[in-house]
């Protein structure tokens, strides 16, 4: 028990108030997201819907069509062109592009959160500026060292891609290795543990929810891509982007199919959907550092 | 046994630090010409305020940093420019550092097995540490779903397990609550005795130094101050920096000057004669130190020649003790060492006045003080006096031979 002379004041009690403009700041938050939501979600839904319609009627005609037309569907899948075949491009371009790229972005940004080099920070700024250099500069020289490497035509370039990593990736890994408490890798060190192994048992094991992070971020980017495959690949290692940008054209007609393409185009991105779905709880999830008490 | 191999074996678990010297990017000396000798299975607690090198002392010795100048030897061998990995020796942090990805025994195993340890050795040992810190139910855990202190004996089982020649301890622990803190102290002092390895222990607390310590080091400003035994450090301290980091509540000071031969500060004159001989060698301006606990109550009016009276400002009744707090009519003593010590803690209720604040702790029971006049007595030959300037102890004291005034209360951060 403690106690004080009397002429000690005492604390000043604080009295609770709801103010008005953090109802009005709340109401503001809410009305903003709902605008975006719409804003993201409105052209999905009319494409969605689009893609029902008459493939014949183009794409004027009421927002919900009379004949909901499913079969869209079944010809985008085997119509006009093999999706499955370049479904398949699709996924090995994302793959060789996507899983090195977050691999080695991960031990980059390690490295450059927990080594020392002489000019490390000049070399990390470096690295940084690569992100600002604008694709249509590059593009004419890359597109000579990829045909003096014998390279044109192959899928060599997003291998190359993938190992290369990624200058955002790694400065997200960077940032929050940077946040890895030391004493992790003072206790490996301890363990016995050099550099490699200790990023591979105790930094990698840690990081899935960024791992997951990168792989989505990128992977959606190549899912997509559009400029390098219609460069660099011949036709029968095209990706479904540039494939489906194209439109789907009916053999006899000669003619674009708006709904068909809309339907091709939902096809191609249900994948990715149902990967974000799957990894949501990854993507979403705190990161797991709660054996460290600090 | 030959020679040699007697001289290897005597040699196992010592520390030789020679020198070290640890100067941090930027020209900051954080250890700075440390000469240190940590003798096989000694307990050897590194004590100081914050920022006084202890815990950087500590990595250097771990090898978790490059020291400038200076060697390290551990066990006869010399390790400066050996990696932490192959110093043979095992670190409990201060954030306990668990693997958050490993159940309990992949934590405890994980170093046996980066180090090739055969499986039935590794079994042999986690069955040891798990029996010794009663880890049964805990082995399928993670680290998460651990309670503070549950996480805290795993560390340990981690360190225990590797069976190296030193333990090293960074602040083991300040993460724990108050209550757990008091009985882990003393869980760790039964381990050291049962595991006898070498111990270095590094913490900010002092109650844990006199506590645990077989000696303690008490650092400031990357240099230790004195190191002995907890006794010594508190019966018998070399300089006003380690009188007043030792002892809780802290000891007592002011300035006083000595004229017509008496010791004079604020509105008292204490008679020089009482001292005895030594009190000549004492220059006319001193700081004068009282232990709180050797402050007693008298009877106001008729009191020794050697006491002072205030009013009591703050009264604690702590149950088995009452602390009480008043003020002294004289500057309070804030040299650099000082401030330091009270970086951080909170004494600005009575700091305010710009008075000196002086503690007693008297026994309980004693009637209320709070509001009155009273007259405390001090003991000539337990106070101590120190240079102004220089901050140098003036008068050896003997090391008594009386249970150190440890209380539990004072170990709250």
């Amino acid at each position: 028990m403690t106690t004080v002379s009397p002429a000690m004041p005492a604390p000043r009690k604080r009295r609770k108030r709801m103010s008005w403009w953090r109802v009005a700041e709340r109401a503001f938050l809410y009305v903003l997201v709902v605008f975006l939501v719409v804003l993201f979600v409105a052209p999905l839904v009319w494409g969605f819907l689009a893609s029902l319609r008459d493939p014949s009627a183009g794409v004027s005609g009421p927002p919900i069509p009379e004949d909901l037309r499913w079969d869209n569907y079944r010809y985008a899948w085997d119509g006009a062109f093999p999706f499955a075949t370049y479904l398949w491009n699709t996924v090995v371009i994302t793959l060789i592009a996507t899983v090195p790229a977050v691999l080695t972005s991960a031990f980059a940004g390690y490295a450059f959160a927990r080594m020392s080099a002489p000019g490390k920070n000049m070399t990390f700024l470096f690295v940084l500026a690569t992100t600002f250099i604008p694709v249509s500069i590059i593009f004419i020289p890359f597109f000579w060292v990829v045909v003096k490497l014998n390279m044109y035509g192959t899928r060599w370039p997003w291998f190359i891609w993938g190992i290369a990593g990624s200058a955002f990736l790694i400065f997200f890994y960077r940032q929050f290795y940077a946040g890895f408490p030391q004493a992790l890798d003072d206790a490996a060190a301890l363990d016995g543990c050099g550099h490699i192994r200790t990023f591979v048992q105790i930094y990698l094991p840690n990081s899935i929810a960024p791992l997951v992070v990168g792989f989505v971020i990128l992977g959606t980017g190549w899912w997509g891509e559009y400029f390098y495959a219609q460069l660099l690949l011949p036709d029968q290692t095209l990706p479904l982007g540039p494939k489906i940008a194209g439109g789907y054209t009916d053999p006899g007609l000669q003619i674009v199919l708006p709904a068909v393409t809309l339907a091709g185009s939902f096809l191609f991105t249900l994948p990715v959907l149902i990967v974000f779905f799957l990894l949501q709880k990854r993507l979403t999830q705190g990161i797991v550092t709660t054996g460290v008490k600090g | 046994m030959t020679a040699v191999q007697a001289e290897r074996k005597e040699a196992v678990g010592t520390i030789d630090l020679q020198a070290v010297v640890k100067e941090f990017a930027g020209g900051v000396r954080a250890v700075d010409g440390v000469d240190l000798t940590i003798e096989n299975g000694e307990f050897m607690v590194l004590v100081g305020p914050s920022g006084c090198g202890k815990t950087t002392l500590l990595r250097c010795i771990a090898g978790l940093e490059e020291i400038t100048e200076g060697a390290i030897v551990i066990g006869g061998r010399d390790v400066t420019d050996v990696d932490a990995k192959k110093r043979d020796i095992a670190m409990v942090f201060q954030n306990y550092a668990l693997y958050p990805h490993m159940t309990v025994r992949k934590n405890i195993t994980f170093g046996l097995k980066v180090r090739k340890t055969a499986r039935s050795e590794i079994d042999v040992r986690v069955e040891e540490v798990t029996h010794l810190l009663g880890l049964e139910d805990l082995l399928d855990r993670r680290p998460q779903a651990l309670s503070g202190g549950q996480r805290q004996r795993v560390a340990m089982a981690r360190a225990i397990a590797r069976r190296p020649l030193v333990y090293l301890m960074d602040e083991p622990l300040s993460n724990l609550d108050a209550k757990l803190r008091v009985r882990v102290r003393a869980d760790l002092a039964r381990l050291h005795a049962q595991l006898g390895v070498t111990t270095v222990y590094v913490t900010h607390d002092q109650v844990e130094a006199m506590t645990l310590g077989q000696r303690a080091a008490v650092m400031h400003a990357g240099r230790i101050q004195q190191v002995d035994t907890p006794q010594a450090l508190y019966w018998s301290p070399v300089n006003l920096f380690v009188a007043a980091f030792i002892g809780s509540p802290a000891m007592n000071m002011v300035e006083a000057r000595i004229s017509d031969g008496a010791l004079r500060f604020a509105e008292f004159a204490l008679p020089l004669a009482d001292l005895g001989s030594e009190a000549a060698r004492l220059p006319e301006r001193v700081i004068l130190g009282v232990r709180p606990e050797h402050l007693t109550l008298v009877e106001s009016g008729s009191g020794p020649a050697w006491s002072i009276e205030s009013e009591v400002l703050v009264e604690e009744n702590l149950g088995a003790e009452v602390v009480v707090f008043f003020a002294i009519e004289a500057a309070p003593v804030e040299t650099d060492e000082i401030k330091s010590i009270h970086d951080g803690e909170s004494e600005a209720l009575l700091a305010t006045d710009k008075r000196a604040t002086f503690t007693a702790r008297l026994p309980s029971g004693t009637r209320e003080h709070l509001g009155k006049r009273v007259r405390f007595g001090l003991q000539p030959e337990r106070c101590y006096f120190f240079d102004p300037v220089t901050g140098e102890s003036l008068m050896q004291r003997q090391v008594r031979d009386e249970p150190l005034p440890v209380t539990v209360t004072s170990t709250v951060t």
